[in-house]
């Protein structure tokens, strides 16, 4: 049965409870007097409820968002600070400027517009920031930054996921990275910061120049890391520096791995975030073995086959992107 | 709340109500990109208009009818085509058969999948009047179509999601007046 259009659009102002006029309702009354026609309106009236369930199937990641809030905030209030030490400077000549001076120093700040790039294909994406300096965006990573630095007296950008940041200097003007869970500040460096949405630790990689590393809600406290260092951030806010051994962090920017007598265990750790592939080892101790090669621009499955060669194991691809090393023996333990 | 303690309130206002704020634009745009953009402007441009908001608007309201009205003016600006006015099919087809009770987690995709489907102008339509509660003449201000128009995107809508869910229906039961 089709319920006709008029009565559809008077069942709908009933169940809104929006006014409607006495000709329409009693129209729609005699139409619901007939049982099969009632039963089809409530039928449709149920439709209706059960619409009222619809979420539009979508979770946003709050903590991201507000994270992206807070730093336009912050910027408004830094640019506030910057203008009122210009009224300071100001103050004293303001008589001799009049009042339109005055008017331009109080009058309210335009909003921070924010630019957002996603880099979605398959290939690390290359971003310039409004001051010149260079990021190169892994796959699958955002960055937000405001259209112009002139008017920030920090210049800031805000990363989701992993990038490699070329600082160009700036006297005095920091430079900071802002991630869900740690900043990362800077004067005139490159480095690599991997802050991936789900992954509790924020990792950064320095490769030259000086960078302080600090969990995102307590700026007191901060971590310097030099040339080889790398820091580590926390979810709790717990900072923590090592020796940078195998240097392949930045792997899925040069493609390149390289490895001088570390533990397989290690390698493997590697070859997994290189890869985006689960790597087991059948026998747990052969983690122990130490490890010496480089890997330059090779497939997975060239990469995988080197190992196992290298420790007479057997290379088993279970299902798409697992792999396990079934047997294999070492001489040298790490 | 937001007057006195800037900062820390807003980031509370935030936790509160950003899902739900994301889930009316999603609702009109759904792309998750255009959405996340969208809210943030929301309550952005709440932030900075802090000091002229109205003491006793429930800020859940007022956050809802400034995500709406962002969502509208987005397609607005964007040129939404109106152009899906296709013929409807068979509407009356797939008469239910039996009534089995169906697991809370069938319907829920059964819901998503039939809004899904809908046309996108009157998917837009329907959610209007069913979530935002606008009356057809607000939905056709707002869309700046005619109420005509907006009628029958409603009763296409009711139609194609009467068919679609048709097997999901509670069983009916009548009392019979004496």
């Amino acid at each position: 049965m089709i319920i006709p259009e008029d009565i559809i659009v008077s069942l709908l102002c009933r169940w809104k409870g929006e006014a409607m006029t006495a000709e329409d309702s009693a129209r729609l009354d005699a139409w619901l007097s007939d049982p099969a026609q009632a039963e089809e309106a409530e039928r449709l009236c149920q439709v209706w409820e059960l619409t009222g369930n619809w979420s539009g199937d979508f979770t946003p990641d709050v903590d991201i968002a507000l994270g992206k809030l807070q730093w336009r905030m912050a910027a408004d209030r830094r640019r506030f600070r910057v203008r009122r030490s210009w009224f300071l400077a100001a103050a004293s000549i303001l008589l001799l400027l009049g009042f339109g001076a005055y008017q331009w120093l109080m009058q309210p700040e335009e909003p921070v517009a924010l630019r957002t790039i996603a880099a979605v294909s398959d290939e690390p994406m290359r971003v310039s920031l409004p001051d010149g300096s260079q990021v190169i965006l892994q796959e699958g990573s955002e960055l937000s930054f405001p259209e112009l630095y002139e008017a920030e007296d920090i210049r800031w950008v805000l990363l989701r996921g992993e990038a490699y940041i070329d600082v160009v200097p700036d006297a005095g003007r920091l430079f900071q990275v802002r991630t869900a869970g740690a900043v990362v500040q800077v004067l005139g460096t490159t480095f690599n910061v991997r802050a991936i949405s789900g992954e509790e630790v924020v990792e950064v990689t320095v490769a030259s120049g000086k960078v302080s590393l600090s969990p995102a809600y307590s700026q007191d406290e901060a971590l310097l890391l030099y040339p080889g260092d790398r820091g580590h951030c926390h979810a709790d806010g717990e900072l923590q520096k090592t020796k940078d051994e195998n240097l392949n962090a930045m792997s899925w920017l040069t493609n390149k791995l390289i490895f001088k007598n570390i533990a397989l265990s290690q390698v493997l750790e590697s070859l997994e975030r290189h890869y985006h592939i689960d790597l087991q080892l059948e026998r747990s101790a052969l983690g122990l073995c130490s490890y010496t090669a480089q890997f330059d621009g090779l497939s997975t499955e060239e990469a995988l086959q080197t190992v196992a060669l290298s420790f007479g194991a057997r290379l088993i691809r279970q299902s798409d992107g697992q792999y396990l090393l079934k047997g294999g023996t070492c001489q040298r333990v790490q | 709340m937001l007057r006195s303690d800037g900062e820390s309130a807003m980031a509370a206002i935030f936790r509160m109500y950003y899902s739900a704020v994301c889930q009316v634009v999603f609702r009109i745009i759904p792309d998750r990109g255009i959405t996340e953009d969208i809210a943030q402007e929301v309550f952005y441009a709440m932030w900075r208009r802090r000091d002229q908001l109205e003491a006793g608007v429930s800020l859940g309201a007022y956050l809802r009818r400034a995500a709406l009205n962002r969502a509208l003016n987005h397609l607005r600006d964007n040129k939404m085509r109106w152009d899906d006015d296709a013929e409807l099919l068979g509407v009356e087809g797939n008469e239910v058969g039996a009534h089995q009770s169906m697991e809370a987690e069938e319907l829920r995709i059964a819901i998503e999948q039939q809004m899904g489907l809908l046309p996108e102008k009157c998917r837009l339509v329907f959610v209007l009047s069913r979530f935002e509660f606008l009356s057809n003449q607000e939905i056709a201000t707002r869309l700046d179509i005619s109420v005509k128009t907006v009628e029958n995107q409603m009763t296409k809508a009711l139609r194609l999601l009467r068919r679609g869910l048709g097997p999901y229906l509670p069983l009916l039961i009548f009392f019979v007046p004496n």
